[in-house]
């Protein structure tokens, strides 16, 4: 079937590397997608590249890079250094800690951007909608709202020891 | 002019925008965090290292650099003058550690400890096992009881060369973010730290060329710092007061008050912060509730004063250090020992601050268990000094090295200790101490002061212009700048000024620009029953 129309233009945004690995199509039910270059490069743009760029802020340990000691969050180091179990509201006190340092990190440099700069790739707000225990892994389901009022959804699992 | 890392990250991001608008190297994205930012780290590097280099073309340059530099060019240089760069030492001292259980400890070679005040890091050495029945054939440590906590105390060293390492007794640190030491409760130093010294820099190398080349047979004061410089790696500066000086008052301890010719003191400074050590004593009853000791010429010679005082622990349980007995008296003299070579000693005030110098100090103390009137215990005594005194003493004194027609007498530089307190004003109400790294300022202005030469003021104006180094909006004037200058005579004086610190002469009492230098600490201890740590370098951010 042809083409009717496209709700979005990409062609023109700038654009970084995936690193999100897409869903293999040829294969059914629920996947996993990892951070990993893939074996066909690709590349990202609009709310993906928002929410790649968001998740590499929000996973990276602040303090982790040398000469850039103000990158990332303390989500991660919080996590790995906690020696008691953790019920969810925890979990949310700490994500949000974490996620309003990211947050303003990136509204820190949207600032500088452009009027014109697309909508979708700058971030309005996100939240933690559901932390739950999957087998080995602990859920984390985060919601980020672009300031074009796109939201997306997604769930960020974690192992099962870092959060016990 | 160096580069800053961002400078070099904005610099990289703009040429990719230019060359590749389509890349995007937003904060987080992969090309960001896996091609700018490793190569601005790269980029920087070589870029400052260019931009060095090229100041060092020449020893013209090198002298004119605006920067430290530290070329391999100049190492090269400095090896045909039969001299070579000083690499620099790093402070050392003991961190007491509290921890709250009584078990077993192992801190590891590399475990570190901030001094998060002044942003300086230690660490140890080597692996440290500390337990409360230590196995000393394995130099396990002691783990000592005090009321419901515990302590132990570890050798540290700073992780880098440099002077403005050395802290203070009772300097508080926190863990490093990788260390771990089960039970922790806290660290402070114990002691006060050595003294550190920083590298040569390129400028202070070609300085050596000179006095590496000159006479070294202890005649000029260029000589004797150029040897001094050699022998000892701690020696700073030096003062010398010779014939026709009118500092110079030994020559005139005769009959007619003439100036005889043959006599120099040599006023030497060979650390940069104030140093202490301890070295137990025997003291002696005197009376119920007195006692004294007497301090041996050669048990810390040339010392300034009595830091501390206390009874050795007969327990096994070190000692707090910040506390004292109470100190009555304390009587300066002289000892000289026969069948050697010594210098002429008129009076005792002309033995004050050299090897010669003895004290006998009369304090407060009710010993647990009643003795007698003239029987003994034992004390440790903590003193703040110069080292190296007594070896440069005797270096000049020496058959091979000195000078058979003068009377060369070393003196430790009397000291001014000084304190100040300064306030500044910030640009933005989120502005803090750490924000602004204002944690170096102490460090900058501890270096300034400790450093000023023989004959020169401590100005005020000095102090202000390393405040606005950093990015505040003002210094509140006036500041008021503390000093306390011990005198030959035992006495003290007090001296203060908003605007320039100058030594007025006294030469009775020693006290001269020639013979005096500045001293300062980071901290210093307040109270004697109740000790408290109080800020030397007060800084206070409004």
């Amino acid at each position: 079937m042809p083409i009717s129309s496209t709700t979005t233009d990409y062609s023109l945004r700038t654009r970084d590397i995936s690193i999100l690995q897409a869903p293999d199509p040829n294969k059914v039910g629920t996947q996993k997608v990892s951070a990993a270059f893939g074996k066909v490069s690709s590349f990202t743009a609009g709310i993906q590249k928002l929410v790649q760029r968001y998740t590499i802020m929000l996973m990276t340990i602040k303090g982790s890079q040398t000469n850039f000691p103000d990158f990332g969050t303390t989500f991660l180091s919080e996590l790995m250094h906690r020696s008691n179990n953790m019920d969810t509201l925890a979990l949310h006190h700490l994500f949000n800690f974490a996620n309003l340092d990211v947050i303003s990190q990136m509204k820190s440099y949207q600032s500088t951007l452009p009027t014109t700069a697309p909508l979708d790739e700058q971030i309005d707000t996100a939240q933690l909608v559901n932390v739950a225990a999957n087998g080995d892994t602990v859920d984390f389901q985060i919601l980020i709202k672009s300031r074009a009022g796109d939201t997306v959804q997604y769930v960020l699992p974690l192992p099962n020891q870092l959060t016990s | 002019m160096s580069e800053s890392l961002d400078d070099t990250k904005t610099r990289i991001e703009s040429f990719i925008a230019e060359n590749f608008p389509s890349a995007d190297t937003a904060p987080g994205s992969v090309l960001s965090e896996l091609i700018v930012k490793v190569a601005s780290v790269v980029q920087n590097s070589l870029t400052n290292s260019v931009a060095d280099l090229s100041q060092v073309n020449s020893v013209q340059q090198a002298l004119a650099s605006t920067t430290d530099t530290y070329s391999p060019i100049m190492d090269e240089v400095a090896s045909n003058f039969n001299t070579s760069r000083f690499a620099g030492k790093k402070s050392t001292g003991n961190i007491k550690i509290t921890v709250s259980a009584n078990s077993f400890y192992l801190v590891q070679k590399g475990t570190q400890f901030i001094q998060s005040g002044l942003n300086l890091t230690y660490q140890t050495t080597s692996d440290i096992r500390v337990s409360s029945n230590p196995n000393l054939a394995n130099n396990e440590q002691q783990l000592f009881k005090s009321g419901n906590l515990y302590y132990f105390i570890i050798p540290v060293e700073a992780v880098e060369v440099g002077s403005q390492y050395q802290v203070s007794s009772r300097a508080q640190f926190t863990l490093g973010s990788a260390t771990t030491i089960g039970f922790f409760v806290s660290a402070e130093a114990y002691g006060n730290f050595s003294t550190g010294l920083p590298q040569d820099t390129d400028k202070q190398l070609i300085e050596k060329f000179q006095t590496s080349i000159s006479n070294k047979s202890l005649v000029s004061p260029v000589a004797i710092a150029a040897r001094l410089s050699t022998d000892f790696p701690n020696f700073r500066s030096l003062s010398v007061c010779g014939a026709n000086d009118p500092e110079q008052t030994r020559s005139k301890q005769n009959l007619f008050g003439i100036a005889t010719f043959g006599m120099a003191d040599v006023y030497v400074r060979t650390t940069l912060g104030p140093e202490v050590v301890t070295f137990p004593k025997t003291g002696t009853k005197v009376s119920t509730g007195l006692w004294s000791v007497n301090i041996g010429p050669d048990d810390a010679p040339g010392f300034y004063r009595i830091v501390a005082l206390l009874p050795t622990p007969t327990s096994g349980v070190v000692q707090e250090l910040g506390g004292s007995l109470t100190i009555n008296s304390t009587t300066y003299d002289y000892q000289q020992s026969p069948n050697t070579r010594n210098n002429v000693i008129p009076a005792a005030s002309f033995a004050r601050f050299t090897k010669y110098q003895t004290a006998t100090v009369l304090f407060q103390y009710n010993e647990p268990t009643p003795v007698a009137v003239g029987d003994t215990a034992s004390f440790d005594v903590t003193v703040s000094y110069q080292p190296n005194i007594a070896d440069i003493q005797n270096l000049i004194l020496s058959d091979k090295y000195r000078l058979s027609s003068a009377d060369y007498l070393v003196k430790a530089a009397l000291p001014c200790f000084v304190s100040l307190n300064l306030q500044l004003v910030k640009k933005s109400s989120v502005d803090t101490i750490d924000s602004l790294g204002l944690n170096n300022l102490k460090s900058d202005i501890f270096n300034y002061i400790n450093t000023i030469p023989f004959g020169e003021d401590l100005y005020a104006s000095k102090i202000v212009n390393l405040c606005h180094k950093y990015d505040i909006k003002s210094v509140v004037l006036p500041i008021t700048l503390n000093g306390q200058i011990y005198g030959n005579d035992g006495s003290t004086t007090a001296i203060s000024d908003t605007d320039v610190l100058s030594i007025e002469p006294d030469i009775a009492r020693g006290i001269s620009k020639n013979t005096v230098q500045f001293f300062t600490d980071y901290y210093r201890l307040t109270g004697t029953d109740n000790v408290s740590v109080a800020d030397n370098i007060g800084i206070e951010l409004i």
